[in-house]
This record gives C-alpha cells, sequence and structure tokens, in this order.
C-alpha cells in the first residue's frame, strides 16, 4: 500500500478509529517508512494534546443565577384538573355545567366581553406611566413569552429597554425581546417591529403613535398578535 | 435548588434523570445540570472565546431544557437534545454577532480572553492547543470539539449538527489536519526529543 493511502488514516489511527486490518496496515508501514512514520508521531502528539486538555468550569453562582432565572419564568406548572374534584365529588357532576355556564355568564355580563375586559383594564390614553407601573420595576421580566402574552396585549404598554436593535442592511429594525439595552435616543420616529416567537407574530409598532411623552418616560405600545402562524395584523 | 449530588448516590442515566424531571422531581433536573455543565461550557467557550457569553448561553440552554421538558423526545438520547439546544443558541448568537460585526473590530482583533489566558490547562501543548482550536473555521470547530474533546460518536455529531455522519467525519479530519499543521513547530520538538537517545546528545 503506498504512502498516500496511509496518510489518509493516519488521524483516526490514534483516536482508535479504524477497524483491525486498516490499523496493521497503518503499523506496518510506518515502521518501514520514514517520512510516515514521522507524519503518524505528528498525530500522535496532535492525539496526547487533546487528551490533555483541560475543562472549564462556569462561574460559582453559575447555578444560583439560572435558579433565580427559574423562579423568573411564567408559571409553567399544570394547574390540578377539576377532573379530581369530579371524582371525589361524583354527585356534583352535572352541577359543574349550569355553574360554569352562569359563572361566564356573570363574567361576560359584568365585564361586557372578555377582550373589552382587558381593554379596560388599561384603556388607550389612560396614564400609562401610572399603569406601567408594574412593570417599571421589573426589567427582568421576560417579554413576551407564551404566558405572559395575555398581559401585554395590544393595549398594554411596555418599557422602551425591552427592544433590541438589528441592522438589517441600512435599516434598522426594533426586536422586542427581554434586553435591558436600546436606549431612547435611538428610537426613530416610526419603524416597524418584527418578531416571531414561538409562532406569534409580533408586528407594526408606530412610535408615532405614541405620545411624546410616553416615548419619553420610556414606554412603547407593542402591537401584539395572539395569532398563531404568520399572518400579521396592523395596529 | 440547584445542588450538588449527594454523596454515595448511584449514577443514574440522563433519560432517568429526564424521567424524574417529568414527573416533577425537581432533583432530575439538578442532577442534568451538574452533569451538563461542564461539558457544555467548554464547548461553548470554545467555540464564542469568551466566559461572559458562554455562560448566558449556558443558562439559556438549561432554561429551554426545563421549559420545554415536555416537548424531549425519549428516542433520542438526552445528550443530542442538550448539545442541539446549546448549539442552535451559539448559531443564533453568532449570527446576530456577524451581522453586527463592522461595529466591534476592536473587540474581535483583540479578544482579551484569547490572549491573555492561561487556558487552566496542565501544559504548553494543550494551551497551544487550546489557542489553534479557537482559529479552526466554526464548521470544523464544532465537528472537532464534539467528537474529540466531548468523545460523542460520529452518529451523535451528526444527529446533534443535523448533518449526515460523512460529513462530519470529513470535517473532523479536516479540523485534524488543520490542528497538526498548526502545531507542527511544537511537535517537531517533541519528535526530535523522543527520536534521539540521551546518548546520542554530544557530552562535551
Amino acid at each position: 500500500m503506498n504512502c498516500r493511502k496511509i496518510r489518509r488514516f493516519l488521524s483516526q489511527y490514534y483516536r482508535g478509529e479504524l477497524s483491525k486490518e486498516k490499523e496493521e496496515l497503518v503499523t506496518r508501514h510506518i515502521q518501514v517508512c520514514e517520512g510516515c512514520a514521522k507524519e503518524a508521531q505528528r498525530y500522535k502528539a496532535l492525539n496526547e494534546a487533546i487528551q490533555s486538555l483541560g475543562e472549564f468550569k462556569p462561574s460559582p453562582d453559575f447555578e444560583a443565577n439560572l435558579e433565580q432565572k427559574i423562579r423568573e419564568l411564567p408559571h409553567l406548572e399544570k394547574k390540578p384538573k377539576a377532573k379530581v374534584l369530579v371524582t371525589t365529588f361524583p354527585s356534583l357532576r352535572w352541577a359543574f355545567i349550569p355553574a360554569i355556564v352562569t359563572a361566564l355568564a356573570l363574567f361576560f355580563l359584568l365585564k361586557g366581553g372578555f377582550y373589552k375586559s382587558q381593554t379596560e383594564l388599561l384603556p388607550k390614553g389612560t396614564d400609562l406611566v401610572k399603569t406601567g407601573n408594574k412593570l417599571e420595576g421589573n426589567k427582568k421580566m421576560i417579554l413576551p413569552m407564551e404566558d405572559s402574552f395575555a398581559q401585554i396585549n395590544s393595549q398594554r404598554m411596555v418599557p422602551v429597554n425591552f427592544l433590541r436593535e438589528r441592522k438589517e442592511g441600512s435599516k434598522a429594525v426594533y426586536i422586542m425581546d427581554n434586553l435591558r439595552f436600546s436606549d431612547l435616543d435611538k428610537l426613530p420616529d416610526s419603524k416597524v417591529l418584527e418578531r416571531r416567537f414561538n409562532n406569534y407574530v409580533i408586528d407594526a409598532v408606530s412610535f408615532r403613535s405614541v405620545d411624546d411623552r410616553l416615548v419619553k418616560e420610556g414606554y412603547i405600545l407593542p402591537a401584539v398578535s395572539t395569532i398563531r402562524t404568520n399572518e400579521k395584523k396592523s395596529y | 435548588m440547584v445542588q450538588s449530588r449527594p454523596q454515595g448516590q448511584i449514577r443514574l442515566s440522563d433519560k432517568e434523570l429526564m424521567r424524574r424531571f417529568l414527573r416533577g422531581e425537581l432533583e432530575g433536573f439538578n442532577l442534568l445540570v451538574e452533569n451538563y455543565k461542564v461539558k457544555l461550557f467548554g464547548l461553548l467557550y470554545r467555540l464564542l472565546g469568551n466566559k461572559e457569553e458562554a455562560e448566558d448561553i449556558l443558562q439559556e440552554t438549561f432554561l429551554r431544557v426545563y421549559k420545554e421538558r415536555e416537548s424531549y423526545d425519549f428516542n433520542y438520547s438526552f445528550s443530542t437534545w442538550i448539545y442541539t439546544i446549546a448549539l442552535n443558541l451559539w448559531k443564533n448568537e453568532y449570527k446576530k454577532k456577524s451581522r453586527v460585526k463592522f461595529l466591534n473590530m476592536d473587540t474581535l482583533f483583540n479578544r482579551p480572553d484569547l490572549h491573555s489566558e492561561n487556558f487552566g490547562n496542565k501544559n504548553r501543548l494543550s494551551s497551544i492547543l487550546e489557542r489553534a482550536i479557537r482559529t479552526l473555521p466554526y464548521k470544523y470547530r464544532s465537528a472537532f470539539i464534539l467528537r474529540d474533546v466531548d468523545q460523542l460518536s460520529y452518529e451523535e455529531v451528526a444527529l446533534t449538527l443535523n448533518i449526515p455522519a460523512g460529513t462530519v467525519k470529513s470535517r473532523v479530519n479536516r479540523a485534524r489536519r488543520i490542528l497538526k499543521k498548526k502545531l507542527r513547530p511544537m511537535m517537531e520538538e517533541c519528535y526530535e526529543l523522543s527520536k534521539d537517545s540521551p546518548l546520542s546528545i554530544p557530552i562535551l
């Protein structure tokens, strides 16, 4: 067998990746061919260097930080199902339906529908600095997670510093994310935000539509579509 | 919450730990973190060349595992799954970085981490290799680290990187060839030393 063929096997030779036959061929060859033996020696040294590579360890507070982040996650645990109640009190099985219907009816009557209730919670044009207080002190809140979508629905305000700037050619696109940078000076007059996240689409945030005062205060109006797929909605 | 493993406990398989975690035993998750944090940190650090960034991605990797535990498919190995998550996060980070590369040429050229560090290694050869690894193109580097440093099988690397096993082999071999070339001056020294017996050194 010639040297060219042997050399193709050399990188695998010391890693134990060759078949028995090939390994033997190489062993025999490098005993008689000095050039290949030299080359083999280099791979051997590389192999030894690989084996001597050290470990890198994350910082000692890694676990504590991770634990903190997990605590900040929107609550993902499954809630106990109503089924438990039903099995505990079988006689109540049929009482649940009218109970739920009544509860729903009451809810809609009092609140005037689910969507409206959301808008009433934070109506457009309210003093958003006040209503946004909840977010203000909570910079680590992760947006937009699936679970927090309801909270940041169209009429909610979020701090500007949840935006991330991204260059796309010459134009800057702002992405809403759980990031802390992007300062107010960089805000353009009107830009489109686009971010796909877990199949949700967030798009079209017009900064012009927001009161200047609010932008100065560090809040913007995010337009969040809770519609799955690529469908876009303008606000 | 995240604690080290109690002494004397039998090492459970990753899948078993995952099963426990899915049953709501957080200990399973904590042990998986314990088992994978060093390996994954090494991979990410070698790819990114920056400890803070590597740690951020490592955090995000475990967070994904936590959040998306239900989507884990027990037909595949846990290591493949977690490596894939980490590498996908790294890829996104890398894409983001490459898009704004022109903004931070300075940091690209004088990465403090790359030069000032001793890499925490035992000898000079390994720290030279460590530096050489970081000059490898990313596609060779990721394949090389997974195969030769973390010792995944070619099939596992293929699954993790989502490329055919043949491609993995050729990338790993290419990486080894490049590294061998880069380490050559150093290795020549080793070779000469081992070849010459002490007797052949002229004695005055």
